[in-house]
């Protein structure tokens, strides 16, 4: 069961973020200028801050299950 | 190849980090249910996968998982918390021109304004609520030596992010406090300091420290010296030992304010005059002299 799940995770999302890259059309200079800006400032409060948390604690809950 | 910036796409790049952190911190349960099963069927489609025979919505990730064997972290789509990587793309979208090239992340950018974390299968997709309430605390911090503020989770009165099926999760000062450590928030203050210091794990001591405050600590500890200031103001030395090492505090009354302090000095302090020229930057003791007014 969990086979299907991650099936097709891998095309709705991990696949698809490796097709995603702009590497072609954006200079490495450009790509890194906007990522850091924007990683440092929305992916710092919202991934690592709340994000995170919540997978600790659903990953806490699946390993008490 | 796009090689720099404009000066009016640098300009728009705060704009980027403004609507990332509005959808990534939204709340609020409601869900507009037959717009948000179109859109993660047109996701579904554009990376080939067949529409949803069936579609569920669950109120938090926990009940989700709860429900359905083969739900992990890992194989999760994350909805709002998504934003930080889906906005950078939506930026070169939206500035430069590059259309085909993230053409991918369209629905998943307008779930991401709507739900939670995502599972989908061959033949299923489970979408999840956001969460109905967040409490945040605003802190500083120091990446790289430039110090931002950000919002970190925090609340001392229950949970700080709590979903509407009542799961979530406690956190105090961005910290989640796993199972074993939540009477720090659920028991309402009301333990004692003795119980916080006979905590093993150091990051949760210094929480539940912390959130009673330096005076709470000085209730166990022994006054080592006491002192009258000829310029007004009556203070206290403490010493309290937290894992064997012995703290000191230097308690006494604001004299502008007029409102007890008590914090931190160096642990070799022994008097309080040491501990108020110490306060003041001045090391030596030898060379202090008490200031015409303490303010």
């Amino acid at each position: 069961m969990m086979e299907a799940w991650s099936q097709t995770w891998d095309q709705v999302w991990y696949q698809l973020r490796i097709e995603l890259r702009i590497g072609a059309e954006v200079g490495d200079q450009v790509e890194e200028q906007v990522w850091f800006q924007v990683w440092d400032e929305v992916g710092m409060p919202i991934q690592q801050h709340v994000g995170h948390p919540v997978w600790s604690e659903v990953w806490g809950r699946i390993r008490e299950d | 190849m796009i090689t720099e910036l404009t000066k009016e796409q640098e300009e728009m790049i705060p704009k980027y980090v403004e609507m990332g952190i509005k959808i990534g911190l939204a709340t609020g349960p409601e869900m507009d249910e037959p717009k948000v099963r179109e859109l993660t069927d047109k996701h579904r489609e554009i990376c080939g996968v067949p529409k949803a025979e069936t579609f569920l919505v669950y109120d938090s990730p926990f009940a989700a998982i709860s429900a359905h064997e083969g739900l992990t972290v890992y194989n999760a789509l994350y909805g709002q918390h998504d934003i930080n990587w889906l906005i950078f793309y939506q930026f070169f979208r939206a500035e430069c021109g590059l259309h085909k090239e993230t053409e991918k992340i369209v629905y998943l950018l307008e779930l991401a304004k709507r739900t939670g974390w995502m599972w989908m299968n061959c033949t299923t997709t489970i979408v999840t609520r956001r969460p109905k309430f967040a409490h945040f605390l605003e802190t500083k911090q120091d990446t790289n030596g430039t110090v931002q503020t950000i919002k970190v989770l925090h609340n001392p009165n229950g949970m700080a992010l709590e979903y509407a099926d009542g799961t979530g999760i406690y956190s105090l000062y961005g910290t989640r406090l796993s199972k074993e450590y939540q009477w720090l928030v659920t028991e309402n203050g009301q333990y004692t300091i003795e119980r916080v210091l006979t905590l093993d794990n150091t990051a949760i001591k210094t929480l539940g420290l912390r959130l009673l405050g330096p005076r709470a600590l000085i209730q166990v500890g022994t006054a080592v010296d006491e002192w009258e200031s000829p310029i007004g103001g009556k203070y206290v030395l403490y010493e309290v030992t937290i894992n064997g090492n012995n703290r000191k505090y230097l308690s006494g009354e604001c004299p502008s304010k007029h409102e007890p302090f008590c914090e931190a000095v160096p642990p070799d302090i022994k008097t309080c005059r040491a501990a108020l020229a110490w306060r003041e930057e001045e090391v030596d003791l030898t060379n202090y002299v008490e200031p015409q007014v303490r303010t």
